[in-house]
């Protein structure tokens, strides 16, 4: 009972941060058909900005998670504005924006190691108390995470489906050129897309640092599993991704039970192969994903 | 006649540095209907591509109530009033119907209007608000087509370049389509419309224009065309 109440807690914990990375990823892939190797910058800078706002600017710890919202969905604008703006109208747009967001990725993360150093310092937003279920003891913070991850999707899901914003989101995400026949400015969507993507990495970093530590490195693994996450879902597939990112999230958590921790991403990546045999595009990918 | 007005003046216009247009130039006077047919091939989209803006002018002008377009991108051409129904549909495939007729409206303007012109959509369309909630993809051909036409009418646009409104349908279909059209000239909307067989244009078009190898080699009303039995056999099949 106990293993299962652990196993179970940790494994949602574990699926919500993944969601919650996923989403923006998978959200810049859709509408924009690219991968943004700086999404993890997104989550360190938000993870980072909610320990200034908090330890060095004083304000109160729940005012971290809005403070990373703000200042990530600000680098989110700026990388749109820096480079993408520079890059969309042109054949290889894909492969350069690979090329430049890497580049723009270990920028800031040496950015990031100049301001605060390598020291592991402990995310403010975070809530020590607990509670107990059986005997097994449950902090808050695990409810915290759970709660917030489900709140941004469901924020993220209402604004795709019920906003002129959100369905000229999914317009260019299904046909670029309609969407433009239909007035909207394909630049300012991709602008928009990049200022969600940083609002929900931001989320993302805080939660991810406030059950480890912060770290200049701490985008990059969130950010692989979120990539590994897109591919099971299908790129591109919101929906998908949140499903794909809670039974991850469990199966890492069964397996790092019941064989050990270090085996949790092998056994993760060993189900990507399996999972891309099997349909390789996506569990819940559709069969032609290419745009004309 | 006063000024057109959409005038194309001498316009060059391709691919790549590939000229598929040559010294094309005619107008559309407010309310009326010009046509443009000519084998598949031979630039009738890139035309209407050029004057929506997805691609620039090689040379020569395109002017709109009396302003040149310049080199105005394709959100700034369509908030001007020209509204581009491009071949093969483009719809939404995995939005609703209604969903893809309020993209029509995105644009501030005609969102405002968006009510009254979803009811004139309808009402000229009601099988569009039967399938209001269906996911585009599901729709048949003529039914797509329609969405097609109305989520352009949705944009409140001034003039309607609709490209080969009759591709791929049934000719039952195609009847629908053309009634339409109709019904859309008699409200008095200014239509550019290319086809690749004049047959079902020709009592519609208030001027053909012939477009071969992206050059025209005869323009004239249909009672004219009627005449040259020698283009028609050349272009038209009859």
């Amino acid at each position: 009972m106990d293993t299962v109440v652990q196993i179970i807690v940790s494994g949602l914990t574990l699926g919500a941060m993944y969601a919650a990375s996923a989403i923006g990823l998978s959200l810049v892939w859709g509408a924009m058909g690219v991968l943004n190797m700086a999404h993890g910058a997104l989550l360190t800078i938000g993870g980072y900005a909610s320990y200034s706002a908090v330890l060095q600017l004083g304000l109160p710890w729940y005012l971290g998670l809005p403070a990373a919202m703000i200042v990530s969905f600000v680098v989110g604008l700026a990388i749109y504005h820096i480079i993408f703006r520079f890059m969309y109208r042109h054949p290889a747009f894909e492969t350069n924006v690979i090329i430049a967001t890497v580049g723009l990725a270990i920028f800031l993360e040496q950015v990031t190691l100049l301001i605060y150093g390598a020291y592991p310092f402990p995310q403010p937003f975070s809530i020590e108390e607990g509670f107990y279920v059986s005997s097994v003891f449950v902090r808050f913070q695990n409810v915290l995470i759970l709660i917030l991850a489900v709140v941004t999707m469901l924020l993220v899901a209402a604004l795709l489906s019920r906003t002129r914003m959100g369905r000229a989101i999914r317009a260019t995400a299904l046909n670029r050129e309609a969407a433009q026949l239909m007035g909207v400015n394909v630049g300012r969507v991709f602008a928009q897309v990049m200022g969600i993507a940083g609002v929900v990495a931001a989320v993302s970093g805080v939660m991810l640092s406030s059950i480890t530590t912060l770290a200049p490195t701490m985008g990059y693994d969130p950010m692989l599993k979120a990539f590994i996450i897109c591919v099971i879902a299908g790129l591109g597939n919101v929906p998908g991704a949140l499903v794909a990112a809670f039974v991850l999230g469990l199966f890492e958590a069964v397996v790092q039970f019941a064989v050990g921790v270090r085996f949790g991403f092998p056994a993760l990546l060993a189900l990507v192969i399996v999972a891309l045999i099997w349909r390789p595009y996506g569990v819940f990918g559709r069969r032609q994903v290419r745009r004309v | 006649m006063s000024t057109p007005l959409l005038e194309v003046d001498s316009l060059d216009a391709g691919y790549h540095g590939q000229r598929v247009l040559r010294d094309i130039s005619f107008g559309v006077p407010d309310g009326g209907l010009i046509t443009i047919v000519g084998p598949n091939g031979h630039g009738k989209s890139t035309l209407l591509r050029a004057v929506s803006g997805l691609i620039h002018p090689m040379a020569g002008e395109i002017r709109f109530e009396g302003k040149a377009l310049g080199r105005a991108r394709v959100d700034q051409i369509v908030a001007r009033g020209i509204v581009h129904i491009p071949q093969g549909d483009m719809i939404f495939s995995e939005m609703t119907v209604r969903d893809n007729l309020l993209m029509g409206a995105y644009l501030p303007g005609p969102y405002r209007v968006l009510d009254t012109s979803l009811k004139e959509v309808y009402a000229l369309l009601p099988r569009l608000e039967e399938r209001e909630s269906q996911i585009a993809s599901t729709l048949s051909g003529g039914e797509r087509r329609m969405l097609a036409i109305g989520r352009g009418m949705m944009t409140g646009g001034r003039i309607l370049m609709i490209d080969e409104p009759s591709l791929g349908l049934a000719p039952i279909a195609i009847d629908t389509i053309y009634g339409l059209i109709q019904a859309l000239k008699q409200a008095g909307r200014t239509i550019l419309l290319v086809e690749e067989n004049a047959s079902r244009v020709a009592d519609l078009a208030d001027r053909i224009y012939l477009l071969d190898h992206g050059q025209f080699v005869w323009q004239g009303t249909a009672a004219e065309l009627d005449v040259h039995d020698e283009i028609v056999e050349t272009y038209l099949g009859g």
